[in-house]
């Protein structure tokens, strides 16, 4: 038989000559990162004191892949609200010393849990706490990009060889929140909004098949709870559960572009660990399934962009807000007469916007993007970049700085549109135009 | 892989003492054989949470029929058209229509319903329900099962040789002529739709047409036969949530086999419990790979009779020389006349055109159901009647010829056999029959 007929043969068998599997290695690491003392929590700005009790413990989590031809990624998850540029920054400025991992490797994502500590410039305008605070939050964060650093180092110290596979099962209680009203636009439900149910799963085994780790995902806001207890909500219930269920392995939950989604119903612990169990339970559904194995070299893009706001506002509207009795717009307006009156200009854009794009050949195309990204973004790119392939798109991954509502979302306004800006410290709304430049940017990174 | 779930809930809706019984016709409550409960499902993971409730109740009509369906729409996080109400129909039991309430009372009529009692009712169902959603189980198979009952239902219109009804069958039939006709039309067969997490059964929906009452009257509350048959099935495995729906059921009666002897009470019970028991017993399972929830607006026009117009109804409510049963139902055909321009919902659930559910309003015939099944000769069709009551009996158009009793109190004209088979054929994706 000649090579020819032989590789005609395997084509037509649709078998895909490649070195294996089993050329693939894997490591994993995590550590707690609850807080020890009391500690403001992040989310919502209508709490009145910090948080002393846990429901259970927070996480930071990392997976670090290396392929075949020796590329490495690692994936960072977090029981957090948000990671800002100042944290995600140094963290990975710090990896790439100790590791020779490249800025494009390394994928920062918080399950954007409400029952997570403040971390240091993350929505910081949102919170009016007492004086002691701030320094707390500065040593909790400082201790944070600590563990973040140790857990992914330990991540690519632990890489051993490993089986990837991936799958999607389906969890329902995602709800579009955008309720139209007489007045606007309010955070309600939307039985009939956009909402996307998948659960994407990476089951990565070990060489004797036992389960090593599991990453899955969900466009959800993570936000069933809002009490004083440390919580990883939904995800963090759904982990435990997996963890409870595979004892050895670890469990990673990445949150996705689900900004414009909430639990529905919410705000009770029940509902909570329900959403858990059954986010875990398609999961381990999708597991014990037929699952696509992942054999493809790892090609890891990242870019930073610049998202333009709208026309930014005049010293008048500063000063106006700056009598404002809530806590936020006072507290924004300040900043932003601080810069006028010591003769620097409100920046017209956000400079460093990032899009990372992780691509295995033609199994899989990993999106993450930055910020509380909606879920327009999620399905305006599953449909431009899906074929038969799967797209994942992680939301507020590498930099949690704001909203990041489509051109439609823009149009209606709304808490995603308008409000939320406020609270993220942004001088104004963004520019409609934001969408097809963070779209496009995926489309050249994903290439 | 499909993320199906299912919540199931239950409130206790059993009226106070003194509380008006059958819309204040009977008498009222003066104690409590066994409670009545509202009992519902919730299905998650197809799209909008669709919601199917049933109350031990005689109707809901209306605005009050829409006051349960939005409670439980804003409850399960869904919108109103997909919540399907429904009342099992015993007789010991509240009706609900709150315009008729609020139109008796400007009139100083006989009460028929205590609007507080009704609104308690519908907080607690809508809190059962959205309580019921953090225990949320996953199911992965629906069952259908049937089977034959004997000796339950019979069509309550035995025509004379003239064609027009000699004996209306009532629940109880003294008269032994009446009760040794043949059984007539009916629909023998209990159906039953089970979900199941693989071969753990979860919940149990039966569906028979038959009016349940034994005996009534007597202002001792009961959910009757069918509600007691569906509790004994319930206590035999409080694993398996029990539901039980009256299908067409607007002409048929026990009354053949119920002369309305105390007794014929656990006989019937026992029944229509067996037949539930064998009905779930003999289900045949099949994986689920989704469902799809559909609504047909219909508008059943009013009778143009002057008696079911508003200035005679309006008289009759003002007489105060009327009986209770006159001015009372003179204020339901009011209230009808008042929701004209809001038309009645009519679903149907599909699972993947394998089974079907149809949710009827009103008092249907038989008849109706017996189409919806000719309709889709090969799946299996459920038909749950007594959904918005504000039309009251649904006869058939023949029906209205033939005289008996209920042309005398249905509140829609002879029109709408033509409109409502339109929509029944419409949700089950089938030609309308020759």
């Amino acid at each position: 038989m000649t090579m020819r007929i032989l590789l005609s043969l395997l084509a037509a068998g649709g078998i895909v000559l490649h070195a294996g599997a089993a050329d693939f290695k894997a490591g994993t690491a995590t550590k707690v990162i609850t807080p020890t003392e009391p500690l403001w929590m992040a989310g919502y700005a209508n709490r009145n004191k910090p948080c002393d009790t846990k429901r259970h413990d927070l996480w930071v989590k990392a997976l670090a892949i290396e392929d075949g031809s020796g590329n490495r990624c690692v994936l960072l998850t977090s029981d957090l609200c948000g990671i800002p540029r100042s944290v995600s920054e140094p963290v990975c400025a710090a990896v790439m010393k100790q590791t020779g991992l490249k800025r494009e490797q390394i994928l920062l994502n918080c399950s954007h849990t409400h029952c997570g500590p403040v971390v240091r410039d993350n929505l910081i305008d949102m919170y009016e706490m007492p004086a002691d605070q701030p320094d707390k939050i500065r040593a909790y964060t400082e201790k944070l990009r600590g563990s973040m650093i140790e857990t992914i180092v330990a991540a690519i110290k632990d890489l051993k060889s490993a089986k990837l596979s991936i799958g999607e099962g389906k969890a329902r209680f995602a709800m579009n929140r955008r309720q139209v009203t007489e007045k606007g636009v309010i955070n309600g439900r939307n039985p009939d909004g956009p909402v996307d149910h998948s659960v994407p799963v990476l089951k990565v085994e070990d060489a004797k098949g036992g389960l090593n780790a599991v990453v899955f995902g969900y466009a959800c806001h993570n936000t069933t709870m809002q009490f004083y207890e440390w919580c990883g909500d939904y995800a963090g219930f759904a982990q435990i559960e997996l963890e409870k269920k595979h004892p050895g392995a670890v469990a990673l939950f990445w949150i996705g572009c689900g900004a414009d989604a909430n639990p529905l119903p919410r705000s009770k612990i029940e509902l909570c660990e329900q959403y858990g169990k059954e986010l875990a339970g398609a999961v381990d559904d999708t597991l014990a399934g037929k699952m696509s194995p992942l054999t493809a070299d790892v090609i890891a893009k990242y870019a930073e962009i610049k998202l333009p706001f709208e026309p930014i506002p005049g010293k008048d509207k500063w000063a106006a807000d700056a009598l404002s009795k809530t806590y936020a717009i006072r507290t924004r307006a300040e900043k932003m007469i601080k810069v006028l009156d010591g003769g620097g200009t409100i920046p017209n854009n956000y400079p460093h916007y990032p899009v990372q794009v992780w691509r295995f050949g033609d199994q899989l195309i990993w999106v993450a993007l930055g910020g509380e990204v909606v879920i327009d973004y999620n399905l305006r790119t599953k449909k431009e970049l899906g074929g038969k392939n799967p797209v994942w798109i992680s939301g507020y991954s590498n930099d949690v700085m704001a909203y990041i509502p489509s051109a439609r979302v823009l149009k209606e306004g709304g808490y995603e549109a308008d409000s939320s800006q406020v609270y993220y410290g942004m001088p104004t709304k963004w520019s409609p135009e934001i969408e097809d430049l963070i779209v496009d940017k995926v489309h050249a990174l994903a290439k | 892989m499909p993320a199906f779930h299912l919540a199931t809930f239950s409130a206790d809706v059993t009226p106070p003492e003194g509380h008006p019984l059958c819309g204040g016709w009977i008498e009222p409550t003066r104690g409590v054989d066994d409670p009545l409960k509202a009992l519902g499902i919730v299905l998650l993971g197809q799209g909008k949470p669709v919601v199917l409730c049933v109350l031990d109740w005689v109707a809901l009509r209306n605005d009050a029929h829409l006051a349960m369906r939005k409670a439980l729409a804003d409850a399960a996080h869904t919108t109103v058209d997909h919540v399907s109400v429904h009342a099992v129909h015993p007789h010991n039991a509240p009706f609900a229509d709150t315009i008729a309430q609020k139109l008796l009372d400007e009139a100083k009529g006989p009460p028929s319903l205590d609007l507080k009692f009704f609104d308690k009712a519908v907080a607690d169902v809508a809190e059962a329900c959205r309580t019921s959603l953090a225990k949320t189980k996953r199911f992965t198979h629906i069952g259908v099962g049937s089977v034959t009952v004997k000796e339950v239902a019979s069509n309550r219109r035995v025509l004379g040789p003239d064609g027009k009804v000699k004996f209306t069958r009532t629940s109880a039939t003294k008269n032994a002529e009446a009760r040794a006709a043949p059984e007539g039309l009916i629909d023998p067969v209990l159906r039953t739709l089970s979900f199941g997490d693989r071969d753990t059964c979860l919940a149990a929906l039966h569906y028979y047409a038959t009016h349940p009452m034994s005996y009534y009257g007597d202002g001792r509350v009961s959910a009757d036969f069918c509600g007691l048959a569906r509790q004994k099935l319930q206590d035999e495995d409080p694993k398996v949530f029990q539901a039980y729906f009256t299908g067409c059921a607007g002409n048929v009666t026990a009354g053949k086999y119920n002369d309305g002897a105390k007794a014929n009470r656990p006989v019937l019970r026992d029944r229509m419990f067996a037949a539930m028991q064998e009905s779930l017993k003999a289900a045949k399972t099949m994986p689920v790979d989704g469902w799809e929830w559909r609504v047909e607006s219909v508008k059943l026009p009013p009778r143009t009779e002057p008696s079911f117009g508003e200035a005679e109804s309006r008289k009759a409510l003002e007489d105060e020389k009327a009986t209770k049963a006159k001015r009372g139902n003179a204020a339901f055909q009011l209230a009808w006349l008042k929701r004209q321009d809001r038309p009645i919902e009519v679903g149907c659930l599909d699972f993947s055109g394998r089974v079907f559910v149809v949710h009827l309003p009103g008092e249907p015939f038989i008849e109706y159901q017996l189409a919806a099944q000719k309709m889709r000769p090969e799946q299996a069709v459920f038909v749950a009647g007594y959904g918005d009551d504000g039309c009251g009996y649904i006869p058939t158009a023949k029906g209205y010829l033939e005289g008996g009793y209920e042309p005398t109190m249905a509140l829609a004209g002879p029109e709408s056999e033509a409109i409502l088979l339109t929509a029944i054929a419409k949700l089950l994706k089938a030609k309308p029959l020759e």
